[in-house]
């Protein structure tokens, strides 16, 4: 198969990277409503490496969003071993940062004070360097500006963007992502796209990315994830070897056609072909 | 007036304009079919009943808004944390739920002359009975508001790392507060019927007291100019709760809150 040959092939190169977050055989078990035990996801084994954009597709119910969960302490694995850093998970702690679908700002508080929200509740005084850090980060996604502003005043984008500079303030290794586009418009979308992107490239923070989109998934990753649904399980994991900068002109590349093929025929092949 | 002017002040032209009309009718049809003052006083009566008290009315006011006041001011201290605690902690809030909701089932009418007897004739009876009726409501509207945080802004905390009482602080709290004002709304009007219904009962001063009294010499309009200042004073302190929050607490103030 051509396509596993690729993926020797980049993998090789690619596991010079140190394995940051190792998921080792997770399973996770709810306890529905009716008492019946749902598998939300099952012998999960995941090897996130430093550095790197992870995305997880796959339909709903596949369980990507428990793994995003199970990464920021939300969670707690039923069966399984979840480590970061080589040590245990911690619940809580300035190493991981959440982004979710909905922007999630505070409505009592300024930009500004959004974005310096995990500082405070760290505990610690805000100084005047986590103040210009702040600021700095909201220049970075173009938006210093706005820091006096109430997060009402500010459009669903904007706001995103906001919620991307909190989950940078403490400069955590990594960035965890719950389809923090899904709810954008197109344009706005390919905008945020972009500044991740170069966000990603300036700080080399190890980015875990759920999204429904298989193209948002393709342009932005350095691996996919995909997952299939009742239980949630990993499907299959591919390289995605297109050069960098990539930009929105990379959606018009064959190869970028030909990942984004494949990843579809991986959600919507029958199991029994796997 | 231009129709303009009108259109831009009718939110304020209109209640007055109802009001005196209202005011005027009554008068008229008082002074028209020479109703006895027992049955319905008029406007003007009222007005005599109030003047003849003198400044005795805005000594007695002022009592009965210590009474509201205080009492209110303590229903706060107790709901607010009270609330905080049952919707945070479970089995706090299975232990101590159903014994509040008892405690909120007496018939304030009721049980306030026992009180009197239990806590004797002073300003400590008098709060017990307001914050008896007062601190439910906003004990309810807290709990209401923690429980109703969004589960993603709880994520949030969690994920950064914050402790229980952290969360409450920083997210939780902030948050329910437009439930709180909900049930602060509720606890000042309802402070008021406390407070009345304590001077009943157990007072030598204060509007509820003058109604009493001024009623047990048949002087209706007396008693009348009081119950208006009280309806006043219930409307003021409502208005008031609604002034604090649009001045402190703006992002509680939706479309849906006015």
């Amino acid at each position: 198969m051509a396509t596993a040959e690729m993926m020797l092939a980049s993998a090789s190169k690619a596991t010079e990277a140190p394995v940051l977050i190792d998921i080792d055989g997770v399973s996770v078990h709810f306890e529905s409503q009716d008492g019946t035990r749902v598998t939300a996801l099952s012998r999960l084994d995941l090897q996130i490496r430093a550095g790197e954009i992870l995305s997880l597709v796959g339909p709903s119910g596949c369980g990507k969003s428990t793994t995003l969960r199970l990464i920021a302490g939300l969670q707690a694995p039923s069966e399984g071993v979840l480590s970061i850093h080589g040590g245990a998970k911690r619940r809580g702690f300035s190493e991981v940062a959440i982004v979710f679908q909905k922007p999630t700002l505070l409505p009592w508080l300024n930009v500004l004070k959004n974005v310096l929200y995990p500082v405070r509740v760290l505990n610690r005084r805000i100084t005047a360097a986590d103040k210009a850090r702040a600021i700095e980060l909201l220049a970075l996604v173009g938006l210093s500006e706005a820091a006096t502003k109430m997060p009402k005043e500010l459009s669903g984008g904007m706001q995103q963007r906001v919620a991307i500079c909190r989950s940078l303030i403490l400069d955590p290794k990594i960035l965890l992502m719950d389809e923090p586009f899904g709810a954008l418009d197109a344009l706005t979308r390919e905008d945020l796209q972009l500044d991740l992107l170069r966000i990603h490239a300036e700080t080399k923070k190890t980015i875990l990315l759920v999204t429904h989109s298989i193209s948002e998934a393709v342009l932005l990753s350095d691996r996919v994830a995909v997952m299939s649904a009742r239980p949630g399980r990993m499907r299959d994991l591919m390289e995605i070897d297109i050069d960098t900068p990539r930009t929105h002109q990379t959606a018009s590349e064959p190869k970028f056609s030909a990942y984004a093929q494949r990843i579809r025929d991986q959600i919507f092949e029958p199991r029994a072909g796997r | 007036m231009s129709a303009s002017a009108f259109s831009r002040h009718r939110r304020f032209i209109l209640p007055v304009a109802a009001f005196v009309i209202f005011i005027g009718v009554w008068q008229i049809v008082s002074s028209l079919f020479a109703i006895p003052v027992y049955i319905l006083p008029s406007p003007v009566d009222i007005y005599d009943g109030g003047s003849r008290l003198g400044l005795a009315l805005f000594s007695n006011m002022g009592e009965t808004l210590k009474t509201i006041l205080l009492g209110f001011v303590l229903s706060c201290l107790v709901g607010i944390p009270l609330g905080i605690l049952v919707s945070v902690n479970r089995t706090i809030s299975e232990a101590i739920y159903p014994i509040i909701v008892f405690l909120n089932a007496i018939p304030i009418v009721a049980i306030a002359p026992v009180i009197v007897v239990i806590f004797g004739t002073d300003m400590t009876a008098r709060l017990i009975i307001v914050m008896l009726i007062a601190f439910f409501p906003i004990m309810v509207a807290t709990a209401t508001g923690i429980l109703a945080t969004p589960e993603e802004m709880r994520d949030l905390a969690s994920v950064t790392g914050a402790s229980t009482l952290t969360e409450v602080l920083t997210i939780r709290l902030p948050y329910a507060m437009t439930y709180v004002f909900g049930g602060l709304r509720i606890g000042v009007t309802v402070s008021v019927v406390g407070a009345v219904v304590a001077e009943f009962v157990n007072a030598n001063k204060g509007l509820g007291f003058l109604v009493v009294s001024s009623t047990s010499q048949f002087d209706i309009g007396m008693a009348m100019a009081c119950v208006t200042l009280l309806a006043v004073i219930s409307v003021f302190l409502y208005q008031s709760v609604g002034l604090v929050q649009r001045l402190f607490f703006p992002w509680t103030v939706g479309d849906a809150v006015r």
